[in-house]
C-alpha cells in the first residue's frame, strides 16, 4: 500500500515533469474513451439499463417464443416457476379524441389485466386493471404521466372521467408513475388498455390481409401475436423455469397438432428484460450495436498504440534510469509496476476528460433522437456508464503501458551504463516495437477510411441509382382507418371517395394508395405459386414482397409498365382477381413467356388465383442498394387493408396541397388523425439516413484515427531524428547530402506505413464484407475507395514524417566530433 | 619532403567566434596554417583551446567567422552546403574520438558508407573496402557489427572508413582518447604506416608521445598558434643519436 502510494506521487511526478507528453496522451485518450462512453451509453439506455420503474426487474423475463393467445394461457395456467406471467402487443396507435379539439394519433399498447402488478408498478393515481377488465372487455384505460400532464393540464379529476379512443368512450382508471412509459423504454408510449379491448377496438372485420385477415386472434394458435414476460418465483433458477415452459410447450404442441414439428420443438428461453427492449427487437439491435462498438473500439486501440509509441520513446529517453534503478537492485517485476502505475494514471485522466465529451456527445445525441421513434431516449449518466468508464481506462491503461513497460525494463544494465555505444539503435527491439506500434495505426486508419469511403460513395451513388419511381413532386399521406374500426365495405367507399376528392384538387395530377410506400420502413412477404407449377417450384412456391395498392398506383408513382395495364376503378371487389408482378417474378415463373392472362395464388394450389394483367419494372423497395427480386400488387379495392398510405403527384410543391388534403380527410370523417406527412422526397432521404449515419460517423472516427496516425508516424520520425542526431551528423561528416538524409530518417517511417497500408487494405477487404448489405451501387472492393484512401493516407504520411526529418538535414555534423 | 610549393591546404588569419547567450566565445583568434602534401602534423593544447574547432573548420564541417581557407588551391571558405559535402566526401577523411561507427550497419557498410554518397559503382566501392579494411588488419571482420568489436577494432575500422575514399586529408581527433595505451599505441602506428604510404594526416592529440609521431607539432593556447616544432624529425634525431651511443635525457 505504501509503495503503491510512492508509486502513485512518483508517476504524478513523471507526468507533470514531461507535460507535453502527458497533455497528448490525455487529450488522445479522451478522444478514444470518450467515443466508446458514449456508445455504450446508447448501448446501455437500449439494452442494458434496467426499465425504470420495475420492481426487483432481476427476476422479470422474457419468453423468447412464438406466443399466440392460446399458448399463452397455456404457460400461463401450467407453470409453476412463476409469480405471473403478462402478455402484451407490442406498440399501436390510437385515436385520441376530445370534443375541444382533433383527434390526435397517441401510442399504446393493449396489455393483460396482471400487467402492472407482474411488473410491479402501481398507479401514481387511481388503480391498475383488475382481473375481471382482463376477462370481458372492459373500456378502461391507464394513462402515462407525460400524457396527464401535456393533454390533460395534470387535471386532479382525471380518474374516471371518459375520454375517447378509437370512437369509443374510455374510462381512465389510472395514471402510470413517472418514468415509466412500458416494457420497451425510449418508444414513448403514453397509455394502455386492456388486451380484452383489442378485438373492439380492432375488430377483425375491420382488419386487412397483413393484419391477420379475419383470423380470429384469441383462439388461432398460430397466429403468434404476443410478446410475454413473467416474474420469477423466488429461488427458481432462469434454466429451471425454462426447462419447465420447454415441457409445457412440447405437450401443448402434441395435443394440439397430433405431431412436434421443429418450430414447437424450439426451446423456450427466458431472456433477462434488461435494456428495455422486445427480445425480437434486440437480436436485430444487438449485431448492430456490436459493429459500431468495435469500431469505437478500434478508435481506442489506436490511440493506445499512439500512446504506447511514445511510452517506449519515453523509455528510451529513462533509459540510463531505468539502468541505474536495477543497478542498484530494483527488480523487473517493481520496475514494470512503477511504469505500469504511470500509465493507468494516464488512463484514468483521459477517461475524465473523455467522459466529460461523452457527456457533450450524448446532449447531441439526445436532441437528433428527438426526431426519431426514440424520442424518449434518456441517455443520462449511471453507475454502469460509470464503471465501464472507470474499466476502459483503466484497462485502456494497461494496454498501453504493457508492453512498453515490459521492454523498459528488459534492458541491458552494462550497455545502458556503458558512455561508449555505437551509433543508432534503428534496429534495436524498442524501436521495431514502436513500429509496429505506428504500422497497427496505420492499419486500423486504413480499415476505418475505407468503410467511410465505401458510405460515402454509396450516398454519392444513391443519387444516381433509379428507384423506379419518381421521387420529386409527390405527397405520401397515412392513414388508419382501422383506428375508426371501419369494415372493409366502408373502408373501400372512404378510399374510393377520398381519391375523387383529392383528384379535384387544384395543382393534383394523380392520386393512389399504398400499403408499403417503397423505401419506407416497413415491407411484407409472401409466397406464390404459379397455376399449374406447383410441383417446380416446391412446396412452398416462390418468395415475394407484395403489396395492396390503388387503381392507377404505378402511374401515380411514376413506375413504368412494360406489358398490359395499371389498375382502375374496375379492378374491385366482385370483379375477377387480378395483379401486376414485376419483371423479376415474370421473368422467374413464366420465363419466355407471356405472363399476361398467367394466374398465381398466395396459398398454394388452394388459390384463389390472380389473372396477370401488367408487367411492372422493377422498384428498390427495401433499399436502394437491394437486388432485383420479384414483386406482386394486388388492387386494394379486391380485398382490403385499414392502413394505407395516400400518394399525390402534384404539378408544382407537393407540400402546398398538403392542407387540402387534410382537409378532404376531415370532411370525410372528422375522427380520423393525420399525422407524419411527408413528401416522397423526404421518404427517401428518411431511407439513406442509416447510410449517412454510417458515413458521418466512421468518416469522423477515420479521420480521427488518420490525426492520431499522424501524430504518431510524426511521433516516430521525429523520435528517430532526435535518436539518432549524432549518427546523422557522423553521415553528414562523411559526406550525406540533404536528400541522403531525408531518405534515410523518412525511409524508415515511410516504410512502417507502407507495412500498415498493406495490412490496413487486406482487412479493410475482409471487413467491409459485414457492411455489404448496407451499401448501394458500389462493390466492397471499389477501386476508386482502395485507391483514395492508400493516397491520402500515403500524403498525410509523407508530410507527418517531412516536417520532423527536415531537422534532421539541419543536424549540425560538428555533433560528430563532439565526445560526451 | 619538401613537396610543392603550393601547400595543400592553406588558413590565412582564420578567426572562429562562437556566439552562445550573449556570451562571445572567441575559439580561435588568427590562425595562419599550411599544410603540405604528405605532410603529418599534430595539434596540441590544453583542453578547450580551440582544437576541435580548428579541425572542423579544416574539414568544413563548420566555417570560420573571418579569415581565408584554401583547398588545393581553391577558396573553399563559403561554398554552399551541397559544395561542402561534395567536398568533405572526397578530400576529407574523419576520424573521431568517439569512432562512431554506425551501429546498425555492419563493418564492411560502415566503411563503404562514404562511397555510397559518392555514387560509386559497387564493383569498385567493394574493391576500395576491401583494400581499406586489409591495410588496417580487418578484413576478416567484415560481416561483423561494431558492437562485436573492441575499441581499438573499432577504431582500426573507423581509419579504414576515412581511407578508404582516398582523401586528399585524413583528419583526426584525438582518436586514442578512448582506447587504452596497447590499443592507442597499434591505432598510432597504423597512421604513421598511412603516412609512409603518402597519407596527408592532421591529428589533434595531447598526448606528448603521439605527438612526436608527426612531422610537425602545432601548439594551441587560446585559439591561437603559440609554437610549432618539428616532431618526427625531433624523434628521428633522438633515434640516431642513441643509436650512435648517445646519452639521451
Ligand atoms: N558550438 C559551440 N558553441 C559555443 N562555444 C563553442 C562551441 N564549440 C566550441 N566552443 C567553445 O570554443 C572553445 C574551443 O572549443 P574546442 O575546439 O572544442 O576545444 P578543444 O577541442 O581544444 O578542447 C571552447 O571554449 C568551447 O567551449
Ligand atoms: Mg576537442
Amino acid at each position: 500500500m505504501e509503495t503503491l502510494l510512492k508509486d502513485l506521487r512518483y508517476a504524478a511526478r513523471m507526468l507533470v515533469k514531461h507535460r507535453g507528453f502527458t497533455a497528448i496522451a490525455v487529450l488522445s485518450l479522451a478522444l478514444g474513451i470518450g467515443v466508446n462512453t458514449a456508445i455504450f451509453s446508447l448501448v446501455n439506455a437500449l439494452l442494458v439499463r434496467p426499465v425504470p420503474v420495475v420492481r426487483e426487474q432481476g427476476s422479470v423475463m422474457w419468453l423468447r417464443a412464438p406466443a399466440s393467445y392460446p399458448d399463452y394461457l397455456d404457460y400461463r395456467e401450467q407453470a409453476q416457476s412463476f409469480d405471473g406471467m403478462a402478455a402484451i402487443t407490442g406498440t399501436s396507435e390510437f385515436s385520441l379524441s376530445r370534443s375541444d379539439s382533433e383527434p390526435e394519433l397517441v401510442k399504446g399498447e393493449f396489455v393483460s389485466a396482471n400487467y402492472f402488478d407482474v411488473l410491479g408498478v402501481g398507479a401514481s393515481r387511481g388503480r391498475t386493471f383488475s382481473e375481471d377488465e382482463g376477462r370481458t372487455p372492459a373500456p378502461v384505460v391507464v394513462i402515462g404521466q407525460r400524457l396527464w400532464r401535456t393533454r390533460f393540464n395534470s387535471d386532479q379529476f382525471i380518474v374516471g372521467r371518459q375520454i375517447s379512443l378509437n370512437g369509443l368512450g374510455h374510462t381512465v382508471i389510472g395514471v402510470a408513475p413517472e418514468n415509466f412509459t412500458g416494457t420497451e423504454i425510449g418508444l414513448d408510449r403514453e397509455l394502455w388498455v386492456p388486451l380484452s379491448m383489442q378485438p373492439v377496438l380492432n375488430p377483425p372485420e375491420a382488419t386487412g390481409f397483413v393484419g391477420g385477415g379475419e383470423v380470429g386472434r384469441f383462439d388461432e394458435r398460430n397466429n403468434h401475436w404476443l410478446a410475454v414476460f413473467a416474474r420469477l418465483k423466488p429461488g427458481v433458477a432462469r434454466e429451471q423455469a425454462g426447462a419447465e415452459l420447454s415441457a409445457i410447450a412440447r405437450h401443448v404442441a402434441e395435443a394440439n397438432t397430433g405431431r412436434v414439428d421443429a418450430e414447437t420443438l424450439r426451446r423456450v428461453q427466458l431472456l433477462r428484460m434488461s435494456g428495455g427492449m422486445d427480445p425480437r427487437d434486440q437480436e436485430e439491435a444487438l449485431p448492430i450495436a456490436g459493429i459500431v462498438m468495435a469500431v469505437v473500439a478500434l478508435v481506442l486501440l489506436i490511440a493506445c498504440a499512439n500512446i504506447a509509441g511514445l511510452l517506449v520513446a519515453r523509455a528510451a529517453v529513462r533509459r540510463r534510469e531505468t539502468a541505474i534503478r536495477q543497478a542498484l537492485g530494483a527488480s523487473r517485476p517493481r520496475l514494470v509496476r512503477q511504469l505500469l502505475t504511470e500509465s493507468v494514471l494516464l488512463g484514468v485522466l483521459g477517461g475524465a476528460l473523455g467522459l466529460l465529451l461523452a457527456l457533450w456527445v450524448n446532449d447531441i445525441l439526445v436532441s437528433y433522437a428527438r426526431a426519431t421513434p426514440l424520442a424518449a431516449l434518456d441517455l443520462s449518466l449511471d453507475y454502469r456508464v460509470l464503471v465501464f468508464t472507470l474499466a476502459v481506462s483503466v484497462a485502456t491503461g494497461f494496454i498501453f503501458g504493457l508492453a512498453p513497460a515490459l521492454q523498459a525494463s528488459r534492458i541491458d544494465i552494462v550497455t545502458a551504463l556503458k558512455s561508449e555505444d555505437a551509433l543508432g539503435r534503428a534496429s534495436s527491439p524498442r524501436s521495431r516495437l514502436r513500429s509496429v506500434f505506428v504500422a497497427a495505426q496505420v492499419t486500423l486508419s486504413v480499415v476505418l477510411l475505407v468503410g467511410a469511403g465505401l458510405f460515402i460513395r454509396s450516398l454519392q451513388n444513391a443519387h444516381a441509382i433509379d428507384p423506379g419511381f419518381r421521387v420529386d413532386n409527390a405527397l405520401t399521406v397515412p392513414i388508419n382507418l382501422g383506428l375508426l374500426r371501419y369494415k372493409a365495405t366502408d373502408g373501400r367507399n372512404f378510399y374510393r371517395e377520398l381519391l375523387a376528392r383529392v383528384l379535384a384538387q387544384p395543382g393534383v395530377e394523380r392520386a393512389s394508395l399504398v400499403r408499403f410506400t417503397p423505401l419506407g420502413f416497413s415491407y411484407a412477404q409472401g409466397q406464390v405459386v404459379a397455376e399449374g407449377q406447383a410441383a417446380q417450384s416446391g412446396e412452398e412456391g416462390t418468395s415475394v414482397g407484395f403489396n395492396m395498392v390503388g387503381p392507377g398506383y404505378l402511374g401515380t408513382m411514376g413506375t413504368p409498365l412494360v406489358r398490359g395495364r395499371d389498375f382502375t376503378e374496375a379492378d374491385r371487389e366482385g370483379a375477377p382477381r387480378v395483379a401486376v408482378v414485376n419483371e423479376s417474378l415474370a421473368e422467374t415463373l413464366w420465363p419466355g413467356e407471356d405472363p399476361l392472362g398467367k394466374r398465381l395464388s398466395f396459398d398454394r394450389t388452394k388459390g384463389p388465383f390472380l389473372e396477370v394483367v401488367g408487367v411492372a419494372r422493377d422498384v428498390k423497395y427495401r433499399s436502394l442498394g437491394e437486388r432485383e427480386h420479384p414483386y406482386v400488387y394486388q388492387p386494394v379495392l379486391q380485398s382490403y387493408e385499414p392502413k394505407m398510405t395516400l400518394v399525390v403527384r402534384t404539378a408544382g410543391d407537393p407540400r402546398a396541397i398538403a392542407g387540402a388534403v387534410r382537409e378532404q380527410i376531415r370532411a370525410l370523417d372528422p375522427n380520423l388523425p393525420v399525422a407524419d406527412i411527408r413528401t416522397l422526397g423526404e421518404q427517401f432521404d428518411l431511407s439513406l439516413f442509416p447510410a449517412r449515419v454510417a458515413a458521418w460517423t466512421l468518416g469522423g472516427f477515420g479521420l480521427l484515427a488518420l490525426v492520431l496516425a499522424a501524430v504518431g508516424i510524426y511521433g516516430v520520425v521525429s523520435y528517430a531524428v532526435a535518436q539518432r542526431t549524432r549518427e546523422i551528423g557522423v553521415r553528414m561528416a562523411l559526406g550525406a547530402r540533404r536528400g541522403d538524409v531525408l531518405r534515410l530518417v523518412m525511409g524508415e517511417g515511410l516504410f512502417v506505413v507502407g507495412l500498415g497500408l498493406a495490412a490496413g487494405l487486406l482487412l479493410a477487404l475482409i471487413a467491409t464484407r459485414v457492411v455489404a448489405g448496407f451499401l448501394y451501387g458500389v462493390g466492397t472492393t471499389d477501386p476508386l475507395t482502395f485507391v483514395a484512401v492508400p493516397l491520402v493516407l500515403g500524403a498525410i504520411a509523407l508530410a507527418a514524417s517531412y516536417i520532423p526529418a527536415r531537422r534532421a538535414t539541419r543536424v549540425d555534423p560538428m555533433v560528430a566530433l563532439r565526445y560526451e | 619532403m619538401n613537396a610543392s610549393a603550393q601547400p595543400l591546404l592553406r588558413l590565412d588569419d582564420v578567426k572562429k567566434v562562437f556566439y552562445t547567450d550573449e556570451v562571445e566565445t572567441h575559439a580561435l583568434s588568427g590562425i595562419h596554417l599550411d599544410i603540405r602534401n604528405g605532410e603529418y602534423v599534430s595539434i596540441a593544447g590544453p583542453s578547450g583551446c580551440g582544437k576541435s574547432t580548428l579541425l572542423s573548420i579544416l574539414g568544413l564541417l563548420d566555417s570560420p567567422s573571418e579569415g581565408g581557407y584554401w583547398l588545393n588551391g581553391k577558396q573553399v571558405s563559403d561554398l554552399s552546403l551541397s559544395e561542402r559535402a561534395r567536398i568533405r566526401n572526397r578530400e576529407v577523411g574523419f576520424i573521431f574520438q568517439s569512432f562512431n561507427l554506425i551501429g546498425d550497419l555492419s563493418v564492411y557498410e560502415n566503411v563503404e558508407l562514404p562511397l555510397t554518397y559518392r555514387g560509386m559503382s559497387s564493383a569498385d566501392r567493394k574493391k576500395r573496402v576491401h583494400d581499406a579494411l586489409e591495410k588496417v588488419g580487418m578484413a576478416h571482420r567484415a560481416k561483423h557489427l561494431p558492437s562485436q568489436l573492441s575499441g581499438g577494432q573499432q577504431q582500426r575500422v573507423a581509419v579504414a572508413r576515412a581511407v578508404a575514399g582516398e582523401p586528399s586529408i585524413v583528419l583526426a581527433d584525438e582518436p586514442t582518447g578512448n582506447l587504452d595505451s596497447t590499443n592507442g599505441e597499434a591505432v598510432m602506428e597504423l597512421m604513421r604506416e598511412l603516412h609512409r604510404a603518402g597519407a596527408t594526416i592532421c591529428m589533434v592529440t595531447h598526448d606528448p608521445r603521439y605527438a612526436r609521431h608527426a612531422d610537425r607539432i602545432v601548439h594551441l593556447f587560446d585559439g591561437r598558434v603559440v609554437e610549432e616544432e618539428q616532431g618526427q624529425l625531433a624523434v628521428k634525431a633522438e633515434h640516431e643519436l642513441k643509436e650512435s651511443g648517445f646519452e639521451v635525457a
